[in-house]
């Protein structure tokens, strides 16, 4: 092993990264099972008896469970319809022979570089133009524009890895070009697209500018919801945390199980692209 | 000639194909992208409120353009944001690479340690900025409370202080995006030959002369295609912001897309708003355009 006697610095300096990475997490996480009387007391205590006053409150009266039921309406379908519409062109893009398929993949990567700062102003116009503002279905337009972009990328990559012989052995033996996609090609590049779609899910349920200005007061997702905590001066501490602990906990729990796709994809575009 | 007119029908179903699961994508992100782009380029010509949607409308010519040169807030909100960019950019690649690196002398994949790197990255940022509302609270946070019993500084107003608060919203990010910086530069890392290294040992190569004349050069791309990707979020940045300064205090942390959204959405000079949203698409075009003529030319 290389360089061996310079590990105890190594395992001093991760440490101290880990602590300084995962230490906010862990205050948020306890102060939203810290009883109000003790939030605030100086020194602040750091061991109590936990309790759920927050989360009861939230549930009760922030209308959390709305905010929530809005962010899996509009992930899930911001989800299927860049999978569904992805899939289909990325799929066509890797494998199909069609004049000028470069300049299409190019044109979309292209797509991918424009900054949502400039399309939040024109697509809140537009949407209010088409009567759509303030829907669910103006919200996930606007996440489905923001990642199906990168999701043909990343899904045009998992089709390039599926072997052209098999494809071909199965048209060969009578498949339509169709059915070599449904029943080869999709199957095969499965995990890949099970990744694209979790980035795309995690996308969608922490995005913030357009679910704030794209969303209605019964269309809300989390982040809007938890935006409302925090006044201009004062902010509830313990119902925000509790808010925020609610959205984060299943993202770090599915983040943490399916970590080897989700490194995959967030690190595939530097070294595939 | 049979064989050749089966050919071509399997040609033709094959382009039908390919278009009828082209298009729906392509039209879907034209539609939503670049029409949105061509009309804010169109109504940027013109003065317009939110309230009517520009049905009463002023053709101004390059009146909103030409107003951001006599427009402090917009120059303030632009020299921000180019600080903004700078710095993180710097601080999270060269603290990137070092972690990356330190991970990489251990030789080991680490579950664990990469699970607690990507907890940052995968929060939502309104919930990263208010995270840090209570770290850097000037009464209770955590931050002015360990700065008091260990230094004995007491009430810093981290956010609430003009000469502080780009400073603070910067370390906000550097904490959440240098993890993104370590997992890609750690992997590539990880796809270098040891032989290499081990020839450059074998020589009487040092720690840092590896470092420098091997481990650099290889890595570079994906340096430099890192830095593109954080430029661009950087020079959007939004979210974080909005929930801890909202741009204050006074225009301190204003940032270029925060001064769009208040354009159009607190004084609602739409026709402006849609001016700034051009010249954000224009900076950010001009730095993806930059990065591939330098990896033309590399």
């Amino acid at each position: 092993m290389s360089y061996l006697k310079k590990n105890w610095i190594s395992i001093i300096i991760i440490t101290v990264f880990l602590l300084w990475t995962a230490g906010p997490i862990l205050m948020m996480l306890q102060q939203s099972i810290k009883p109000t009387i003790i939030m605030f007391l100086d020194p602040p205590k750091f061991v109590f008896k936990p309790t759920i006053e927050h989360f009861i409150k939230i549930f009760t009266k922030n209308n959390i469970l709305m905010n929530m039921k809005n962010s899996i309406i509009i992930g899930s379908s911001t989800t299927v319809l860049c999978l569904g519409l992805g899939s289909m062109c990325a799929y066509s893009l890797a494998k199909l022979r069609l004049p000028g398929k470069n300049i299409w993949a190019f044109l979309i990567l292209l797509t991918r570089m424009v900054p949502v700062g400039a399309l939040m102003m024109p697509l809140y116009v537009l949407m209010r133009k088409f009567g759509l503002a303030g829907t669910y279905a103006a919200v996930i337009i606007a996440h489905t524009t923001l990642n199906l972009p990168f999701s043909i990328w990343m899904m045009k990559v998992f089709f390039e890895d599926v072997p052209l012989e098999i494809e071909q052995a199965a048209l060969v033996d009578g498949c339509s070009k169709f059915k070599v996609f449904t029943s080869i090609a999709l199957p095969l590049a499965a995990p890949g697209l099970v990744a694209t779609g979790i980035l795309v899910l995690l996308n969608s349920w922490n995005e913030f500018m357009f679910a704030l200005i794209l969303s209605g007061r019964a269309t809300r997702t989390l982040p809007v919801g938890i935006s409302s905590f925090v006044g201009s001066v004062s902010i509830d501490w313990g119902g925000s945390s509790a808010a925020a602990a609610l959205a984060s906990i299943p993202i770090f729990i599915a983040g943490i199980l399916i970590q080897k796709y989700l490194v995959r994809g967030i690190t595939m575009g530097a070294v595939k692209g | 000639m049979r064989k050749k007119n089966s050919w071509d029908k399997l040609r033709i179903s094959e382009l039908k194909m390919g278009y009828s699961f082209l298009m729906p994508a392509v039209l879907f992100i034209f539609l939503f992208i670049f029409v949105s782009i061509l009309y804010s380029f169109y109504m940027s010509f013109f003065q317009w409120d939110l309230f009517d949607l520009g049905k009463v409308k002023s053709f101004v010519g390059v009146g909103n353009y030409l107003k951001t040169f006599s427009d402090s807030v917009f120059k303030t909100s632009m020299l921000n944001t180019i600080l903004l960019v700078s710095v993180c950019l710097i601080v999270e690649t060269v603290l990137g690479f070092l972690i990356a690196l330190t991970l990489w002398t251990m030789k080991r994949k680490m579950r664990v340690v990469q699970s607690i790197i990507l907890l940052p990255m995968i929060t939502s940022p309104v919930i990263v900025g208010l995270i840090w509302r209570y770290i850097y609270d000037p009464q209770f946070g955590i931050l002015n409370y360990f700065l008091k019993s260990t230094f004995g500084i007491s009430n810093l107003a981290w956010l609430g202080d003009e000469s502080l608060s780009l400073l603070s919203v910067m370390l906000v990010d550097v904490w959440q995006m240098t993890p993104f910086v370590i997992l890609v530069l750690f992997a590539a890392m990880m796809g270098m030959s040891e032989d290499c290294i081990e020839a450059a040992k074998v020589d009487g190569a040092g720690f840092w002369q590896v470092v420098r004349k091997i481990i650099i050069p290889f890595v570079a791309p994906m340096i430099s295609f890192v830095m593109l990707i954080r430029s661009m979020d950087l020079f959007k940045i939004f979210d974080t912001i909005y929930v801890m300064t909202k741009g204050g205090p006074g225009y301190s942390t204003e940032t270029i897309a925060l001064y769009t959204y208040k354009t159009g959405f607190a004084f609602y000079d739409m026709g402006y708003a849609m001016a700034l949203s051009i010249i954000t698409l224009v900076c950010i075009a001009t730095i993806s355009i930059i990065y591939i003529k330098r990896k033309r030319t590399a």
